[in-house]
């Protein structure tokens, strides 16, 4: 059978398409093709080759100085209009047009190419500005990344999906449901992994998508139908519309992001949430951020958590009012003896005193929300 | 609000043989039916549509002009425009009718001015996405892109496109000639020269098609200039494969000669990667033409089954699909019946109208 269904047709009409089917024996046609060797390998790559000869140099958005090249290239301006037509007699009017105007058009011409060369050298000034200070600052989240493969801060073996941060995601996720049950609209969740606490919003009703930027940990999510995005968070709200949320959810890389990043993300967030809206900051308390990160990524990660403290302070900043921290004691403890005298109960609790002291807090939430008018 | 009366239009210029320009006349045949006034408000005056629009500067200035309570106003995008501003700052409710943008990424490379009026019309975008209360949109696809930007209240209606109208008398002089180059398959695509639409791509498999199946096979691109530099990239490339005498670049043609293009046609093959509705497959419905496309975009909405979908455009693929459309006749019996029932079912005009209209008493609610 081939791509025709076999449902009979009837005079005159045309018969339905399996186009399916049909697509399949394209398929077949052209692995049959390539099997024979009418059809080399090599063949469509000169095709797109050939073609790459006559398309300009396509600098990619980071290739600064290539960027700056074709900017050079497009501030010289020719007056030299073309003159070809294809009607009788066009051809010679727009050569004279162009004599009598070469005066007036080569003067202009001159100051616009004037104007483009002083911005191409102003470009090529800051562009090498910002290499000074990229070599300044160096690029830590690429050796982090080179280490794991996997992301900015992956908690599982190279080539692992990182999930590291979903213990956290578990431990907060009934609290965050509680803040939340009252929003009306959207909510967003930032990292959001596997899209679990996206899942567990959406499950209490509400209207919930997550962002991350690990593709091999939201594209699974994606594909079993949760809306989960691939990207950063600064730059997911930097395109949120101001006003546009209900709520957001942050954890994960608020705890690695650099200072300035951090601060700004408390500001973007407060753009996008709708007046009466929430801001919960799920976070890694600073004191416990080396015992739950590897050393390297610890030491090389670009920043640091916060304490709920400064989040509290940065919130009130942007203007939310109230703002409140809840914090999730630790799980290390210090063994205790049996408890069979004054002596042993005494020193259990100086135990637990001590385990505290030492482990504190192992996490924490920040709700802050924005004031309604 | 008060009461709408009025429902004036927004586009930057009204262009004949255009798909915004006669889906813009459309919608003002369907309001006045509808009992509201509706002027056209443009940028520039096409010489073809002299005395039916007005500037829109003139837009609240009285004499006829409108302005004030009772108007809604319905700003067609499908670019940057300085409309956009104009009405940011007006206090009438405000509709966008979005046709799409393409993004600038394909034509930055290509022509920066080009690029920048679509970056800029993305931008303009955004804030139409705080001032209007309703977005319409030709295509699922669009409404997509509505939605991301921040529009929270939107409908899907196609544009007004009448088949009727693809019915225009075919150039005899032109179809002489296409009759009497034709030394094997003919293909076609129509469009404007752009990088978005990716006639190179056409191109490359059209090449590949004339060694594998056709050598006689002929390809004619039909459309104008958006990016002069890709056009002469495009011409450039079809020299240096050695097909000058096979394929043609027509240019932007008169509908009679558009007419005849399709008419001559055997199969149409539209390997564009950005395209808000693709009107052209319409027409190539209506004129029994077989389409071979690839998915991208808004095309496998517009296409619906209609035409044969490819995943991916490897030259070898797009040449085999070709090759069976034009090779098979059930298949092709089959390609055309199902364009030509789509296009008396999806895209009938008064099913258009009819969700226009929803769309349009739609606005009106949000705005009131």
């Amino acid at each position: 059978m081939t791509a025709e269904q076999d449902t009979p047709a009837g005079d005159g009409e045309a018969p339905a398409l399996d186009l399916d089917r049909l697509l399949a024996e394209i398929d077949e046609e052209v692995e049959r093709r390539r099997a024979s060797g009418e059809l080399p390998a090599e063949l469509e790559r000169e095709l797109d080759e050939l073609f790459a000869r006559f398309a300009p140099s396509t600098p990619g958005d980071n290739d600064l100085d290539a960027i700056v090249e074709q900017v050079e290239r497009a501030s010289f301006i020719s007056a030299a209009v073309p003159v070809e037509s294809g009607k009788p007699g066009a051809s010679q009017i727009k050569r004279v047009l162009r004599k009598l105007m070469a005066w007036y058009m080569n003067h202009l011409a001159a100051q616009v190419t004037a104007m483009g060369g002083a911005t191409a050298r102003a470009l090529r000034v800051v562009v090498a500005r910002i290499d000074l200070l990229s070599n300044r600052v160096g690029n830590l989240e690429e050796l982090v990344t080179d280490r794991s493969g996997a992301g900015l801060d992956a908690g599982g073996p190279a080539g692992e999906p990182d999930t590291g941060d979903v213990e956290l995601l578990d431990a907060w996720a009934d609290a965050v449901v509680e803040v939340l049950t009252d929003v009306d609209g959207r909510v967003l969740h930032a990292d959001c992994a596997d899209g679990r606490l996206v899942t567990r919003l959406l499950e209490v009703g509400l209207d919930a998508y997550g962002v991350d930027p690990r593709r091999d940990v939201v594209d699974p999510a994606a594909a079993g139908g949760l809306d989960v995005r691939s990207g950063t968070v600064l730059e997911h709200l930097g395109a949120v519309p101001e006003g546009a949320l209900a709520a957001v959810v942050l954890s994960r890389s608020v705890d690695v992001l650099r200072r300035a990043d951090q601060l700004r993300l408390v500001r973007a967030a407060a753009a996008a949430l709708a007046p009466g809206g929430v801001l919960v900051v799920i976070g890694t308390a600073p004191e416990a951020w080396g015992r739950r990160r590897s050393p390297v990524e610890a030491d090389l990660a670009p920043g640091r958590p916060l304490h709920p403290d400064t989040w509290s302070h940065l919130a009130a900043a942007a203007g939310f009012d109230p703002v409140e921290v809840r914090r999730r004691d630790t799980d290390h403890d210090l063994a205790v003896i049996p408890v069979d005298s004054d002596l042993s109960s005494a020193l259990n609790a100086n135990f637990a005193r001590l385990a505290a002291a030492v482990f504190g807090a192992d996490s924490h939430l920040v709700v802050a929300r924005k004031p309604r008018s | 609000m008060s009461r709408v009366r009025a429902v004036h239009q927004f586009v930057p210029v009204l262009y004949p043989h255009d798909a915004v320009g006669g889906h813009t006349l459309a919608v003002q045949a369907l309001l006045h039916e509808l009992g509201y006034e509706s002027e056209i408000f443009v940028e520039a005056t096409h010489p073809a549509y002299a005395g039916r629009t007005r500037p829109y500067l003139d837009y609240g200035t009285g004499r006829g002009n409108g302005g004030g309570p009772g108007d809604l106003l319905l700003l067609h995008v499908a670019s940057g425009t300085v409309q956009a501003d104009f009405l940011n700052r007006r206090s009438e409710p405000l509709v966008v009718d979005y046709h799409n943008i393409t993004p600038s990424s394909f034509f930055e490379p290509w022509e920066l001015g080009a690029a920048h009026v679509q970056s800029w019309g993305r931008a303009q975008l955004v804030t139409l996405a705080r001032r209007a209360v309703f977005g319409v949109a030709d295509s699922g696809f669009n409404e997509v892109e509505l939605r991301q930007v921040g529009f929270g209240a939107t409908a899907v209606a196609p544009i007004l496109v009448d088949p009727g109208g693809f019915a225009g008398e075919v150039d005899a002089g032109v179809g002489e000639r296409l009759a009497a180059e034709r030394s094997g398959a003919e293909w076609l695509f129509v469009g404007r020269v752009a990088p978005n639409k990716c006639q190179h791509d056409v191109v490359a498999a059209f090449a590949l098609y004339r060694r594998l199946y056709d050598p006689g096979a002929r390809l004619r691109l039909v459309g104008g200039p958006s990016a002069q530099a890709y056009w002469d990239a495009v011409a450039g490339y079809v020299a240096a494969l050695g097909l000058e005498g096979a394929v043609e670049l027509a240019g932007s043609v008169p509908e009679g000669a558009k007419a005849a293009y399709f008419a001559n046609a055997d199969v149409f093959v539209c390997l564009s990667e950005h395209e808000g509705f693709c009107v052209p497959l319409l027409e190539a419905w209506w004129w029994g033409v077989p389409v071979v496309a690839f998915a991208a975009a808004a095309v496998p909405e517009t296409l619906g089954g209609a035409g044969v979908l490819l995943g991916d455009k490897s030259p070898a693929r797009v040449a085999a699909a070709v090759d069976r459309v034009v090779r098979d006749a059930r298949v092709r019996a089959g390609l055309v019946a199902a364009g030509r029932e789509r296009l008396a079912g999806e895209f009938a005009l008064e099913r258009s109208r009819a969700r226009f209209t929803a769309a349009i008493e739609q606005a009106i609610e949000a705005a009131a």
